[in-house]
């Protein structure tokens, strides 16, 4: 056994030279470092897609990443940077498998090995939060999508939050009901996921209700992925709750409302579009009717000619009906461009400012115009909102007023 | 033993030369991507060897290491959060969490006889329990995790420059395996291997079973929550699903053991080595999502059949054959084994022991 | 008084759900003597075959679990030759590690062939409720349910009842003794095997309407059917079936009496409970 450490000592030596050896060579091949490097003053501008394609938000993150592609072709065949002599953009993507460890080495590669001047994603407030302290340090903005406000509350100079947080979409539950089913206001139930996510929308939940005239009868929380949501279902309904809100992705909707229907609870189920406007939700049928999303965006915003274009083109080139996350990687994009006209520049710290100086109304996201705030807050939001119901088996706007489609039903 | 020792700090001695040579001229080394790979190596490295003292040393199983890292890294982050504590002193506490955890943990499976495959289920079942509590408790973030301040220096641990996390990594390592080393040789360290051959022959020559589990177990949930200290100011980010769950400690810790060998010294150092540069290199080039999931499943599944005692112990036969040395019976004097045993050998289907 | 009648109805019919998936793995576990770690991995490719089949041709999925479960058969009996035969004789950490690796390709090929996201088997009558006065039961886990329960009185009465299954027991009993008299440990270990893979072929499509089909679902699957075995003994169908009610019911008493997170760790704490203080399980007669 002495003798055997020496020697084990000794080739175990050599392995760990030649496993070192191959980790040093091998991401310099691979990476695509160094080619046209991104901030020279001709070729392509680089810029990194850090966003999930598996994971707890794989889903979403890979949807966003279709979006923010997407919305690169576009841009790229209209003429490319017009602010920056019409150069083209050119994405390099990393999944950072809703992971943050893995978001921070994913930046880390993107930046340093890939040299891009800007980073859209990722998807997801984990990730996100872990992401920022790297593009922070190597100062590269970056435009992430988290429903936290936890992200811009770190007051980084160079993080950009473009989603609606938890504090906006709970406000915005509450001027849906108010406007539409007021007594429906004082009578909510809360379902949420026992994540990150759930729980912040839970808490701001609460602290709406408080400041919009609204109660809420019972928050109840389940792990993601529940198969059975009748108990919890159940206990909402004997809370005498007229809503049910669920703060959880497509999944739990879906098994939401599967309960919903087996307990006949009669109760308006609430979600984040996002959630709701999705083919597994559709694919219910008659259980799934009238569930309501509530978001900056849905497929049936009214009198809106660019949509079309966006819509078909999506479905075209990923055989998949686009979605509230598809749309927010299409304008994550699409705000980039704004800020590199803006800044007149490929530079990460004049992107930056960009990005802080930029407003922008975007094509397939009116009502609202694209703007952050000095903590790279994305303003404007509670009068962006919308209100999305599956009625007949599609999804019509039915708020607000001004720009529904259908009026709410039940 | 001299000759033992001298052999050994030269092979010690050829390792640290290589590595100091190597490392700073190694094209890339500047290379962001390169370090953070590497880093994250060698962090699986420190928490695969310590590990190994109740694992490959004891031949226990533990999947609850996920509980011991996280004491280590929150009860650094939590005080420098909260109440603004250094985060050494506040990583202590973790440390001394770890600690009791194990002595709870361990004292309620030894003592109730569970073995390996209960014993595995068990700690299983213990880390998944604390992630559902981790994931209640405010006073670490909860769900929602913890950010750790930004504008702190290094007499709080936090480096701008991350090759810094990489040598201190590197460091500890070292220290570890040359604790283990040392450790083998002690009573200490001979009680922990007879226990891990065959229990009962252990009690009968006297050993207490119970009193040596529980110390392996002790040492090595301090020895992980020291790397949770160092891990949280080098991630910045903590949140209870990427620490606690026992997936993360099956392929941060337990895996990487167990493919380099969890018998050798320095099998955990190579395992995790082979174990994070295959993850990284496979989600760099294969746009297959679930590339690396398969390549890893592959590999372990490769030398589960064909080398199952784990990398270094195979490479040290092969290279012993070169050198047309014998085979060497093993530590304690028993022939070498007809079935092919991994690093800690269960018998098979055992309830009970 | 209602709320805790319907709380454990509900409960059991999830439990006999568990009960499916675990009563394969108790025959290989416990009779067999193999851990398989891919047996909740085995559950999920099936619900993917299963969800495939309605999505394509639009079968039932309980139409679809019978040449899923044959299939399972062959794949159980191969699998075994291949790989655990050999396994066999590798100590039990080998066994786990193997097994998970093939459960972490099986995963990567689901998500990279299907990608992440859940999908939806959602045949017709998939929502439709038996009402029992006030309580409500799904119809659909109404059959999943007794389906779990014939399955698990048919692999007790084989193993029982028929000369294959005495030739099971025997060669687990004494191997060498029963190599005498003609049995093949090794054929009957392959058959026992496919068995227990075509249980969790069966529990895979017909979990497809009921619960998600997802890449990640398999590791709580497999958790959850082994400590459903261990509580229930192992080797024992019957205290297999228990062993998943009890499960059950306690995750939904947990659900609606306390909150959704806390349900799941009860049954953690619960395993911990079992494994330290009656680690032969609740079942103390064996089947063989």
């Amino acid at each position: 056994m002495q003798r055997r450490s020496g020697i084990t000592l000794g080739i175990a030596a050599a392995c760990a030279a030649a496993a070192m050896t191959s980790a040093a060579c091998a991401p310099s091949k691979g990476g695509g470092g160094g080619g046209g490097g991104g901030d020279s003053s001709s070729g392509t501008i680089n810029i990194g897609l850090l966003a999930s394609k598996t994971g707890a938000v794989g889903t979403q993150g890979t949807l966003f990443g279709e979006g923010v592609q997407l919305a690169v072709d576009q841009i790229n065949a209209d003429g490319g940077v017009k602010g920056v002599d019409g150069r083209k953009l050119k994405v390099t993507a990393v999944d950072d498998q809703s992971d943050p460890a893995t978001a921070r080495s994913g930046a880390i590669q993107l930046i340093k090995t890939d040299k891009v001047v800007a980073i859209l994603g990722p998807y997801g407030t984990s990730a996100c939060l872990s992401a920022s302290a790297v593009t922070q340090q190597y100062k590269t903005p970056a435009v992430c999508s988290a429903a936290s406000d936890a992200v811009t509350a770190q007051k980084f100079s160079y993080i950009f939050n473009m989603a609606t947080i938890g504090t906006t979409y709970a406000t915005s539950v509450f001027d849906f009901l108010n406007a539409v089913k007021p007594v429906a206001a004082k009578k909510i139930a809360v379902l949420y996921e026992d994540s990150a996510y759930g729980t912040g929308l839970n808490t701001a939940m609460k602290a709406a209700a408080k400041k919009n005239a609204g109660d809420i009868a019972v928050s109840l929380s389940f792990k993601a992925g529940t198969s059975d949501l009748s108990p919890l279902v159940t206990r909402a309904k004997g809370s005498g709750a007229l809503v049910i809100v669920v703060a959880a992705f497509t999944p739990d909707v879906v098994n939401t409302l599967r309960a919903v229907k087996t307990t006949g609870t009669e109760a308006l189920v609430v979600s984040f579009s996002g959630g709701v406007i999705n083919p597994a939700v559709t694919k219910l049928g008659s259980a799934a009717e009238g569930v309501v999303g509530i978001g900056a965006w849905n497929s049936a915003m009214a009198n809106r000619p660019e949509l079309q274009p966006f819509l078909d083109k999506f479905k075209a080139k990923y055989n998949t009906e686009a979605s509230a996350d598809a749309a927010s990687g299409w304008t994550a994009a699409y705000e980039l461009l704004a800020a590199l006209n803006e800044a007149k520049s490929a530079d990460p710290t004049a992107i930056r400012d960009g990005l802080r100086k930029m407003t922008v109304s975007i094509g397939i996201n009116p009502p609202y115009t694209a703007d952050f705030d000095d903590t790279g807050l994305m303003i404007n939001q509670r009068e962006s909102m919308l209100g999305a119901q599956l009625i007949n088996g599609k999804f019509e706007t039915v708020w607000p007023k001004k720009v529904a489609t259908a009026s709410i039903k039940g | 033993m001299t000759s033992t020792r001298k052999r050994f700090a030269v092979a010690a001695g050829v390792l640290a030369a290589v590595l100091a040579v190597l490392v700073p001229i190694l094209p890339g080394l500047d290379d962001e991507f390169t370090v953070s790979v590497l880093t994250g190596s060698a962090i699986s490295a420190y928490l695969a060897s310590s590990w190994n003292v109740q694992g490959g040393l004891t031949g226990q199983l533990s999947f609850a290491h996920g509980l011991f890292f996280g004491a280590g890294a929150y009860g650094a982050a939590a005080f420098q959060v909260r109440h603004g504590w250094n985060p050494i002193l506040g990583g202590l506490v973790g440390v001394v969490a770890a600690v009791l955890m194990a002595l709870v943990i361990g004292y309620v499976c030894f003592r109730s006889g569970l073995s390996h495959l209960y014993f595995a289920l068990a700690t299983t079942a213990f880390a998944e329990i604390g992630l559902y509590l981790a994931g209640s408790w405010h006073f670490i973030g909860g769900v929602e995790g913890l950010t750790l301040p930004f504008d702190v220096g290094g007499a709080e641990l936090r480096f701008d420059d991350s090759r810094i996390y990489y040598w201190i990594f590197v460091a500890l390592t070292v220290l570890v395996l040359l604790g283990t080393v040392l450790l083998k040789r002690r009573k200490l360290g001979l009680y922990m291997q007879c226990v891990r051959e065959n229990e009962q022959t252990a009690a009968a020559v006297g050993i207490s079973i119970l009193r040596v589990k529980l110390i392996a177990m002790m040492i090595s949930a301090a020895l992980t929550a020291v790397g949770g200290m160092l891990y949280a100011q080098y991630i910045r980010f903590l949140d209870p699903s990427s620490m606690l769950g026992w997936t993360i400690t099956l392929q941060m810790i337990v895996l990487p053991a167990i493919i380099g060998g969890a018998r050798a010294t320095l099998g955990p150092v190579i395992g995790a080595i082979i174990y994070v540069v295959l993850r990284e290199e496979t989600r760099v080039y294969f746009s297959y999502t679930g590339a690396s999931l398969i390549a890893l499943g592959v590999v372990v599944c490769v030398i589960v059949l064909l080398i199952p005692k784990g990398v270094v112990p195979f490479a040290t036969e092969v290279g012993a054959k070169f050198s047309g040395r014998r085979k060497k019976p093993d530590v304690d004097g028993s022939p070498p084994r007809d079935e092919a045993p991994t690093g800690l050998a269960t018998p098979v289907g055992s309830g009970r022991s | 008084m209602l709320t805790l009648i319907q709380s454990v109805l509900t409960g059991g019919m999830v439990g006999g759900l568990y009960a499916i998936m675990s009563v394969g793995l108790t025959l290989t576990f416990g009779v067999v003597r193999i851990v398989n770690f891919a047996h909740g991995a085995f559950v999920m490719m099936a619900s993917y075959l299963a969800w495939l089949a309605y999505q394509n041709w639009g079968m039932d999925p309980f139409v679809a679990a019978i040449p899923i479960t044959a299939l399972f058969l062959v794949i159980g009996i191969g699998f075994y030759v291949g790989f655990l035969q050999r396994l066999s004789k590798f100590d039990t950490l080998a066994q786990v590690l193997f097994t998970v690796a093939i459960a972490f390709i099986l995963q990567g090929f689901a998500t990279g062939q299907w990608g992440p996201d859940p999908q939806v088997v959602a045949p017709s009558y998939s929502l439709d409720v038996v009402h029992i006065g006030s309580i409500s039961l799904p119809l659909i886990r109404i059959i999943a349910f007794a389906i779990g329960l014939a399955a698990t009185a048919a692999l007790w009465l084989l193993l029982t009842y028929t000369d294959f299954g005495r030739s099971v027991r025997a060669s687990v009993a004494d191997r060498g003794a029963a190599q005498m008299i003609g049995i093949k440990p090794s054929r009957v270990q392959a058959i026992t095997t496919g068995i227990g893979v075509a249980c969790a072929g069966l529990a895979g499509a017909i979990l497809a309407p009921i619960s998600s089909v997802s890449p990640t679902v398999y590791t709580d699957y497999t958790f959850i059917a082994f400590i459903v075995i261990i509580l229930g003994g192992l080797g024992s169908f019957f205290g297999a079936f228990f062993g998943g009610l009890i499960i059950g019911i306690t995750e939904a008493l947990g659900q609606t009496y306390l909150d959704g997170g806390i349900a799941h760790a009860l049954t953690f704490a619960m395993f911990i409970v079992i494994v330290v203080v009656r680690p032969n399980g609740l079942a103390v007669r064996r089947t063989a």
